[in-house]
């Protein structure tokens, strides 16, 4: 299985954060599952202005040559990604947030309607599952409710105060 | 009253959240003695400022897009550098507006319940979430989508007569919340036709072809 992680915690000083998924890596390449873990901090990434042009100038290319295509190819690529964030404020870090807005290249702009709501015809025939993995269970219902609500539904939502054992095969079997 | 506008829009120019603001403010000041100042947040130096404006503000509205069922990355970022405000913002009172392509309401709902939620943590007195879908376009043409333009006046106009956001005003603008199964019909009609005059002409105007919208750069 290909496993992607995408770290984004926005703190250097929080290591214990970036120590727990360097091991869940070790752990799931261990049970021999390519495992790539990008830090997202480490990058100079630009926050998503609503420029449409993934949709309207370059169909499934983002405006921003700034890392993006890479996270992009390897997010397509993945059986599985997990995007890591702490809890702050009561919800995934702005980091990972920008991470998440960046992703519209992988939509088509065609509108649709799924069953009693709109949503956008989809870019690609294959997508990965989706993991949260948070660094705690509080804040976790507000926001597992918002991405309940998305398109292609909620990511299962696992927390660092799990087992490294536990978290592994929660994914592995998801 | 005085009223600071946040507008986190991430767009640099033009964006359909300062369509609805202007609106808004016209009826707000209706009411004579209400004041506003209006603060534009689209890079890291306007989050750290507009938390600063945030602290002494009496009032806020927090206006911006939904993106991908949630703020904006750079409004996180801001709602990020309030956390040393938790449980310090007694009589403060804060509203949001938050608006979107999508027609229906429930898209923004999950959203709501966050910022209400948020509100409580920082101990401000919530008002309420202007939640407005169909939105997206309003920049493009001045004269069209007047029920959407006056809904955000006519909120304006009793927030600043009575310092509340109305309930039922919300709830009816922010109409349908879902689509009834009866109009499914109807609507994929409308669908198919906003897909083929406004985001298919889109393209076309840069010369991305129908088989080339449909670019699979990345994978299968």
């Amino acid at each position: 299985m290909k496993i992607l992680i995408l770290n984004g915690n926005p703190k250097a000083e929080y290591e214990e954060f970036d120590l727990y998924l360097k091991d869940l890596q070790s752990l799931f390449e261990s049970k021999n599952h390519k495992t790539k873990l990008i830090m997202l901090r480490n990058l100079q990434l630009h926050d998503c202005i609503g420029c449409y042009a993934c949709w309207l100038k370059t169909p499934g290319i983002c405006f921003f040559d700034d890392g993006i295509d890479e996270i992009l190819k390897e997010y397509l690529a993945a059986d599985i990604v997990i995007s890591a964030s702490p809890v702050i404020m009561n919800f995934i870090s702005a980091l990972l947030k920008r991470v998440n807005d960046r992703m519209l290249p992988v939509m088509h702009p065609f509108l649709k309607l799924n069953e009693d709501r709109m949503g956008h015809f989809l870019r690609y025939s294959h997508y990965p599952k989706t993991v949260l993995l948070l660094d705690r269970p509080e804040g976790s219902n507000l926001i597992d409710m918002v991405y309940k609500n998305s398109q292609r539904g909620a990511p299962k939502i696992l927390n660092t105060k799990q087992s490294m054992e536990e978290i592994c095969n929660e994914v592995i079997n998801y | 009253m005085k009223l600071l506008i946040i507008n986190g829009s991430p767009k640099p120019g033009k964006n359909n959240t300062a369509v609805l603001l202007k609106r808004f403010i016209e009826g707000f000041k209706g009411t004579k003695g209400n004041e506003v100042e209006i603060f534009r947040m689209n890079n890291e130096q306007a989050y750290k400022e507009a938390a600063i404006r945030f602290e002494t503000a009496e009032a806020v509205l927090l206006a911006f897009p939904l993106y991908s069922y949630a703020m904006p990355a750079g409004v996180k970022t801001f709602i990020e550098e309030l956390e040393p405000l938790l449980g310090k913002c007694h009589g403060k009172k804060v509203g949001f507006l938050v608006q979107y392509g999508f027609i229906e309401a429930v898209h923004a709902r999950a959203l709501e319940t966050y910022l209400e939620y948020i509100s409580g943590m920082l101990c401000c007195d919530y008002l309420g979430t202007i939640i407005k879908g169909g939105c997206d376009g309003l920049t493009k043409s001045e004269k069209g989508n007047r029920k959407i333009r006056m809904g955000a006046y006519e909120i304006g106009k009793t927030f600043g007569a009575t310092g509340c956001f109305n309930k039922k005003q919300l709830d009816d603008y922010s109409a349908p919340e879902v689509q009834k199964k009866q109009n499914s019909f109807l609507l994929s009609i409308i669908i198919k036709i906003i897909n083929k005059v406004y985001w298919e002409k889109a393209f076309k105007k840069n010369g991305v072809t129908y088989e080339g919208s449909f670019a699979k750069p990345y994978g299968k």
